[in-house]
């Protein structure tokens, strides 16, 4: 397998389809590959609790940076898109509506705006938070 | 394809599915009770200023509920990321030494994670330190 003709493959997947259907699955497949990488630096960082309380605070302290803060809201966006064109990808295959697919991509792409908005929302008041805990990490 | 591979292919796929049905679930949950609840600038909540080891096991409250939670939560994303790998790795259709390579690889990792995850959730119920 000749990792630079894989990469060819796959551009040219893209440019010799390049409708909806191609780029959200581009997308979840980009997304659920950021979401596994995600899944392990969240286990690395939870297992510091196996070296006590103290080396548990220490890290997540690290992990709540305003910088970490920040990097949180691109992790909500991925999380949606994938969540949400996972569940309408379940949907289409479960109730046999591949037809419309469409309609279910709009709908998608609704849902994850409106999600990434309240999510912005509550997100950036603690990115740029300078009280008592925000700027721990970071002094 | 013979009706063996066909069935498990099968299986997987539906496997994915229902993984990612119940992932949607843990994870609303999960954000809900120990990221949306939270609140840094509550002096009472947060005294250190950021989520603590105390909120965690304040949240969890030595629940067996919650211990058998987060173990499916675990499990289910574990089998949902690797097996969605396994999907990515096929789709570029490698040979067949490499498929087995991964597939013990990806078999590997998943173990191996499930043990750090579980061995993590028993700290949190020990009160930190694991033993």
């Amino acid at each position: 397998m000749n990792i630079l003709k894989v990469f060819q493959g796959t551009a040219e997947e893209v440019k010799l389809n390049p409708n909806i259907g191609t780029f959200s699955w581009f997308l979840h497949r980009v997304t659920g590959l950021l979401l596994l990488f995600y899944l392990f630096a969240h286990l690395w960082v939870l297992g510091s609790a196996n070296s006590g309380s103290g080396a548990f605070d220490e890290r997540l302290r690290l992990v709540q940076s305003p910088l970490f803060h920040f990097l949180e809201i691109g992790l909500i966006l991925v999380v949606f898109y994938h969540m949400v064109n996972g569940l309408s990808i379940t949907i289409m295959d479960f109730f046999d509506l591949s037809r419309r697919h469409k309609l279910l991509v709009t709908l998608s792409v609704t849902i994850i705006a409106i999600l990434a908005i309240v999510a912005i929302g509550v997100m950036l008041p603690r990115a740029l938070h300078h009280g008592p805990g925000g700027i721990h990490a970071v002094s | 394809m013979n009706q063996a591979i066909a069935t498990r292919g099968a299986l997987f796929w539906l496997f994915q599915r229902l993984t990612g049905i119940f992932l949607a679930v843990f994870l609303l949950t999960h954000v809900k009770v120990l990221h949306w609840d939270f609140n840094f600038t509550d002096a009472l909540m947060a005294p250190t200023g950021f989520l603590d080891f105390r909120f965690v096991i304040e949240r969890l409250q030595g629940s067996m509920a919650w211990l058998i939670f987060y173990f499916l939560f675990i499990i289910s994303a574990l089998y949902h990321g690797l097996n969605g790998l396994w999907a990515v790795v096929l789709d570029f259709r490698p040979s067949r030494g490499i498929q087995t390579t991964w597939l013990a690889v990806l078999w590997g990792l998943g173990v191996l994670a499930t043990i750090w995850g579980f061995y993590t959730l028993r700290s949190f119920y020990m009160g930190g330190g694991g033993a």
